[in-house]
């Protein structure tokens, strides 16, 4: 028993450690309705990545790793600038247009790159069953650095998150924000989706968020409750995986996922309840 | 009507950004051609004249193919030899090569998957399954890993056994026989000619295997035997000449002493002719089934098995990405060897022979 | 031997085909602002092909090619069916979590329920078959037929309920409009549109088909408000781009789907240009 909890430990921590970060950068993601940009951003990174190998550079240099965090940081500039009061075309499906065109062009460079299968978003796989320590503390400083970043503005993040009270300063003013906001959320991004795979971010930035939006509206208790949802959930699905011998990524992923169609389903009766008691 | 567009803030910084990511792409989709364009030209690099026409899904194939058909044939190949064997992207110039091919050889195992609707698009009636132009390499192949009860829920055995049956030289050789046969139908004239070239590169492999000396006394046919029963070894303590036959022992058998009886992992199972042929015992495969990472237990019982074992080596075809083999290196102190499946995935690797050195080349050097 | 003409002109056919169809489908999407739907639908079409698989294993051996693939599509339109009916019993003034949303985490559990399920009950011999590139350039005559009927009768019961479903989308954005029985009409929406992908990710792959569904209609945003130009003129930018895209993939003999993205990709671009320059002059 202790022996697995050791085997374990490694794993969990890194589920906290991204549960923490994403459930977080999750609550402004789904106010905005952006709810695909982490794919968007992997498959750019992906794409940096590529890049970088066609560059010439090794596959583990830490060459191809600032080219790679340097493609997303231009790219996602470039979408935080092209944010308006009023969007002809919304901001998610500007998304959507990014994310194919890049899988398109990663599509186009697999044939040069060895491996190069390995670049393109649903093979974008991770497992955090091999993390190590010093790993574990990479990440947990980087994403203490951008938690500081966000402890410091977090105020202003709320506001433009909140889209339904249109721009709450003038338009580049706005942008500068955003521009903070999306450069710290698209590092964060890839990272974690190095350590854990596309899957298992996108679920944990989305699903814990979205089980609490259903039984709450403010941001600090959103907040409290997707971090409480997503550490537990995580927790649970490695459990499950274990005891199932299931592959552990999908298990989260599934059962996160589940639990908030679960609950969804929950409001709805409760709310029918309500209705035919009063 | 205010719609679209705020007006007043379009200005020419947005227009400059936008006409700048437009001048980013075309350059890109050109060079991307360009690459595209050299690669068929290596490719194709054959002689005028009336020449058969093969196409080969592998490089491995094509490479014994040449060798056995000599001028009498173009033969070209599809998937590149970095490329995931089980993923290759369809291309126009595919179904154009197949289309006027003579001969289409593949393995013959289900491993090739994409070359289905690749023949459909061909309509080329020649190297239809069954028909004159078709060569299955595997026919007859001592296939390992084959499952011979119905339950498949066992999950872990390929219906057929194990494809990646290029990895292993004395399949090399049956190969060679299915595709002299396959010559010798599309080309009835030639085939003293070709039954020569495959008997000279039955021979070279033997010797290559084995080493002159051995092949002299015993013939490669008998040594052969003698290696698939696993009794090659044994065979080899009797005296002879004031020493041993093993002394005798040379080519990529001697080669490879250093690491016979080994035990080792594979990332996949690439290795699994290769590990039989030379000795190699696996022990186990991190992810037995693509796509799908596996399960916490699974990591566990690797993780325990490598310590338990003292398990120093693991082999990693070159196609996969090599995050996830770094990770197990950090996390068990394991080393991951990288090496090309098929003949061309590293430049200067142009035929089989050349594939085989380098990978015991590669393991060598590793264990030092 | 092939000429240029007869190797593209199947999939060029078939690429207007489905240009038909999801340059209006674009629109809808657009507008409810449910932009990966078509990635989510397929996948979980996929999943119930995995499940077929699976169950196909389990019992007696493999039956033939052609009936194990009728069973396969039919159980995609069941799996769409069900996420069709999930989405609409969503799409509720009380669940506060916007479609997008739901569709994200619908996607991500299909995929990973499906790779739990291949992993558990199939060989090992089912590679996860990524429908990504897709296989325009493979299709055939029969394909496009198929294809073509799908098309009219989809495209026609569109076409018939037209305002209904306008409606219904537009009450998407603004919250006003009410629409009788709008249930109904989402879900006879998404069941259609799952159907529709269904056929065209089949065919072209789930890049091809994303693009077409987002790119035309983003284009014809910029330039019309009214349905019937929007759909001309999503159809002429993706004509021009499948033009281009199949030109470009057999000159330097590049995969077609890619191509195909990159033209569209081009085209909005140039869009975007033009419609700033025609400010610029006003």
């Amino acid at each position: 028993m202790t022996d697995n909890l050791l085997f374990l430990s490694a794993p969990i921590t890194v589920c906290i450690l991204l549960s923490g970060v994403l459930s977080y950068f999750g609550n402004h993601i789904l106010s905005r309705g952006i709810i695909f940009i982490d794919i968007a951003v992997a498959q750019i990174a992906a794409l940096g990545t590529m890049t970088g190998l066609l560059l010439g550079y090794a596959e583990e240099s830490a060459g191809v790793q600032v080219i790679s965090y340097a493609v997303t940081i231009i790219i996602i500039s470039l979408f935080a600038l092209t944010k308006f009061s009023k969007q002809v075309i919304p901001q998610e499906a500007i998304i959507g247009i990014i994310y194919c065109v890049a899988l398109a062009l990663a599509m186009l460079l697999a044939d040069r790159i060895p491996g190069g299968g390995n670049f393109i978003s649903k093979t974008i796989t991770g497992n955090i069953l091999w993390v190590t320590w010093d790993k574990i503390f990479s990440c947990f400083i980087m994403f203490l650095l951008i938690g500081i970043i966000h402890l410091i503005f977090w105020k202003h993040f709320i506001l433009i998150s909140d889209t339904k009270n249109g721009l709450p300063y003038s338009l580049w003013k706005t942008r500068m924000y955003e521009l903070i906001f999306y450069i710290t959320f698209g590092i964060v991004i890839v990272k974690a989706v190095a350590v854990g795979g596309i899957f298992l971010v996108f679920i944990l930035l989305i699903a814990p968020t979205s089980a609490a939006t259903l039984f709450t509206d403010k941001w600090k208790n959103r907040f409290i409750w997707s971090w409480v949802i997503g550490i537990i959930g995580s927790i649970s699905g490695m459990y499950i995986s274990y005891v199932l011998n299931i592959s552990n990524g999908p298990a989260i992923v599934t059962l996160l996922g589940t639990l908030v169609f679960v609950l969804a389903f929950v409001r709805l009766v409760m709310h029918k309840i309500q209705t035919v008691k009063s | 009507m205010e719609k679209y567009f705020n007006y007043r803030l379009l200005n020419t910084g947005r227009i400059l950004i936008v006409a700048l990511m437009v001048f980013l792409l075309i350059p890109f989709i050109d060079a991307v051609g360009q690459v595209q364009q050299r690669t068929q030209a290596r490719v194709r690099a054959g002689q005028p004249g009336k020449q058969l026409n093969i196409v080969c899904s592998f490089s491995d194939y094509a490479s014994i193919t040449k060798t056995i058909a000599g001028d009498m044939a173009n033969v070209t190949f599809i998937a590149q030899g970095e490329q995931d064997p089980h993923f290759v992207p369809p291309k126009p110039s595919y179904a154009v090569t197949l289309s006027t091919a003579d001969m289409w050889i593949t393995t013959g195992m289900d491993l090739e998957m994409w070359s289905a609707t690749l023949l459909d698009k061909a309509r080329n009636r020649k190297i239809m399954d069954g028909e004159a132009g078709f060569v299955a390499v595997s026919a007859g192949i001592n296939v390992l890993e084959k499952v011979n009860s119905v339950s498949r829920t066992d999950g872990d055995v390929h219906l057929m056994g194990n494809p990646h049956i290029n990895t292993g030289p004395l399949n090399w050789k049956i190969m060679a026989q299915n595709i002299t046969v396959g010559l010798t139908r599309v080309d009835p004239q030639n085939t003293s000619f070709y039954q020569k070239n495959r008997d000279d590169f039955i021979d070279r492999v033997d010797r290559a295997m084995f080493g002159d000396k051995l092949v002299d006394l015993f013939g490669g046919p008998t040594l052969t035997k003698l290696l698939e029963n696993k009794t090659l070894f044994t065979f080899l303590e009797r005296s002879y000449e004031g020493g041993k036959l093993i002394d005798q022992l040379g080519g990529w058998l001697k080669k490879a002493l250093p690491f016979r009886g080994m035990r080792i992992l594979t990332y996949h199972k690439n290795w699994a002719y290769f590990a039989d042929a030379f000795g190699l015992e696996i022990l186990g495969h991190i992810e037995p089934k693509p796509g799908i990472p596996p399960s916490a237990r699974h990591v566990q019982q690797m993780i325990g098995m490598i310590k338990e074992q003292n398990i120093k080596l693991m082999l990693v075809a070159s196609y996969f990405e090599k995050k996830t083999p770094q990770m197990i290196e950090d996390k068990t102190g394991i080393k991951a060897i990288y090496l090309p499946l098929y003949v061309q995935g590293v430049p200067g690797i142009n035929d089989n022979f050349q594939l085989v050195d380098y990978w015991i080349g590669q393991i060598n050097a590793s264990i030092k | 031997m092939f000429t240029a003409f007869e190797f593209m002109l199947p999939p060029f056919v078939a690429s207007l085909l489905l240009l038909l169809i999801t340059a209006y489908f674009g629109i809808h999407v657009i507008k409810r602002e449910i932009i990966f739907i078509d990635i989510a639908l397929a996948q979980i079409a996929a999943l119930g092909s995995a499940v077929t698989l699976v169950i196909n294993n389990l019992g007696s051996g493999p039956s033939s090619h052609a009936h194990e693939h009728d069973s396969r599509t039919l159980m995609a339109y069941a799996f769409c069916l069900l996420a069709a009916g999930v989405f609409t019993i969503l799409k509720n003034k009380r669940i506060k979590i916007p479609m997008e949303a739901i569709i994200g985490i619908a996607y991500a559990v299909a995929t990973t329920t499906a790779v739990i399920i291949l992993d558990k009950g199939a060989g090992s011999d089912v590679h996860i078959h990524d429908m990504l590139a897709g296989t325009i350039l493979w299709v055939t005559w029969q394909h496009v037929l198929r294809l073509s009927i799908v098309v009219l009768l989809i495209g026609g019961f569109h076409f018939c309920l037209r305002e209904k479903f306008k409606k219904v989308t537009l009450g998407y954005l603004d919250k006003n409009i009410e629409v009788a029985r709008s249930g109904l009409w989402d879900f006879l929406f998404y069941f259609t549109f799952g159907i529709m992908i269904v056929e065209a990710v089949s065919i072209g792959g789930i890049l091809t088909v994303f693009a077409f569904l987002i790119i035309p209609a983003s284009v014809s945003a910029l330039f019309a408000e009214r349905w019937t130009t929007r759909i001309l003129i999503g159809l002429a930018a993706g004509f021009i781009a499948t033009l281009g895209g199949l030109w470009l993939s057999w000159t330097r003999d590049l995969p077609s789907s890619p191509a195909i993205v990159m033209f569209l990709g081009v085209c909005l671009l140039l869009a975007i240009i033009i419609k700033g320059l025609i400010r610029l002059k006003t």
